[in-house]
């Protein structure tokens, strides 16, 4: 059962991260692809979970926590960028 | 039981990421975007790491699941606003379907949100 | 004195999970990097604020349900194949307790279902929030200041004759008529 309901999760969270892309190769504006890009990392980290709690292995969530924080920075230093320069 | 509370943690999480991944292409506007963005997301995450953390079989990996939790609570607003913020101080236009604007031509610190900064 | 300690405890109980093992080794590493940090940056003083369980545990428990609310409105909005979507940006003065407060209902708001905070003026205190369906702007005004009454009332300082303090939190915030 848990089996299933992880493959299910991985394909969705798959089907979520194409259409991030999708959204970051259409680019509206520099403030859409961000926004894109801080959604894919969500859906890398979601993705990384659920494959450690598929195969019970948990040695990539260091990687996750460190994603998390890092992703944050990345937003917020092109948020300041988008300021000053224009979307 | 518990495998049973896991997956539909995990269903429901999922299909909130999709949720969210389709919103970023439905709605008009970059601010109509980034609520479809952060407010699924956030909660499909939750339920996710929720769920892989019942999964989980070292009692490390279950705190570093609700770590990233915490961390994505506490850091999800704060992006989001500060794109949004961005996005409006440089000027974005706002769909036509807007109604209201009572930001436009306000002096927040100094400067007119809406202007170009030379 | 306290907030410091409390911040120490919450950096060990980090680096004790990052390191996966609650030994001695781990708790004095993470008490030693906690009270590195700490005395790095050292926290506001103007920022202090208490935290009282109850009120506390009911701002949450309004918060985590309309973060469920949220996402099953947006959920709702990007099924319907029509989206009828009236946004506007609306300016929401609240009562200014400390910058902390006003942190705390700002990044409560951006989780809310169909409002985002766009800008934050200070003194006087308001909020420039971006909402999703604007069908009445009081409405939104009165959903903001009810949960800040509901922050003020878990977590604001004590301060004599202050929105914090006693008197002023006997009366209870009643909800919004939804």
């Amino acid at each position: 059962m848990i089996e299933l309901a992880t493959t299910a999760a991985l394909a969705g969270i798959g089907v979520a991260a194409g259409l991030c892309v999708l959204a970051l190769v259409r680019g509206r504006s520099l403030a859409d692809r961000v926004v894109a890009l801080d959604l894919l990392l969500v859906m890398v980290v979601s993705g990384i979970a659920v494959g450690s709690a598929r195969t019970g292995d948990g040695t990539y969530l260091d990687v996750l926590v460190v994603a998390a924080l890092l992703g944050f920075v990345g937003t917020v230093t092109v948020a300041r960028f988008i300021e000053r320069r224009g979307a | 039981m518990a495998d049973v509370i896991a997956s539909v943690l995990l269903l429901v999480g999922s299909a909130l990421a999709v949720l969210a991944g389709v919103g970023l292409h439905r709605f008009p506007d970059v601010f109509a975007r980034m609520h479809a963005a952060t407010k699924p997301a956030t909660l499909g995450l939750v339920l996710l790491l929720t769920g892989a953390a019942m999964q989980a079989e070292a009692a490390g990996d279950v705190a570093k699941l609700l770590l990233v939790v915490a961390l994505q609570f506490l850091t999800a607003p704060v992006g989001a606003h500060m794109i949004g913020r961005a996005a409006y101080r440089a000027g974005t236009e706002l769909s036509p379907d807007t109604v209201v604007d009572e930001l436009a031509g306000v002096d927040v610190q100094g400067r007119e949100p809406g202007a170009r900064p030379s | 004195m306290i907030p410091r300690a409390v911040r120490v405890v919450v950096l060990a109980a980090m680096w004790i999970a990052l390191w996966e093992r609650f030994s001695i080794a781990n708790l004095l590493g993470g008490v030693a990097v906690g009270l590195a940090l700490v005395l790095a940056f050292p926290p506001d003083r103007r920022g202090t604020y208490t935290v009282r369980p109850l009120p506390a545990a009911r701002f949450l428990g309004y918060f985590a349900w309309k973060l469920l609310e949220a996402s099953a409105i947006v959920a709702w909005e990007i099924v319907t194949p029509r989206n009828r979507i009236n946004e506007g940006i609306v300016a929401i003065p609240i009562s200014g307790v400390s910058e902390g407060l006003t942190t705390i209902v700002a990044n409560a708001i951006s989780l809310t279902p169909g409002t985002l905070t766009l800008e934050v003026v200070e003194r006087p205190t308001v909020l420039y929030v971006h909402v999703l369906h604007l069908r009445d702007v009081d409405a939104v005004r009165t959903e903001v200041r009810y949960l800040e009454a509901l922050a003020i009332r878990a977590f604001a300082r004590a301060e004599p004759g202050g929105p914090g303090s006693t008197s002023a939190r006997r009366s209870r915030p009643s909800p919004p008529a939804s």
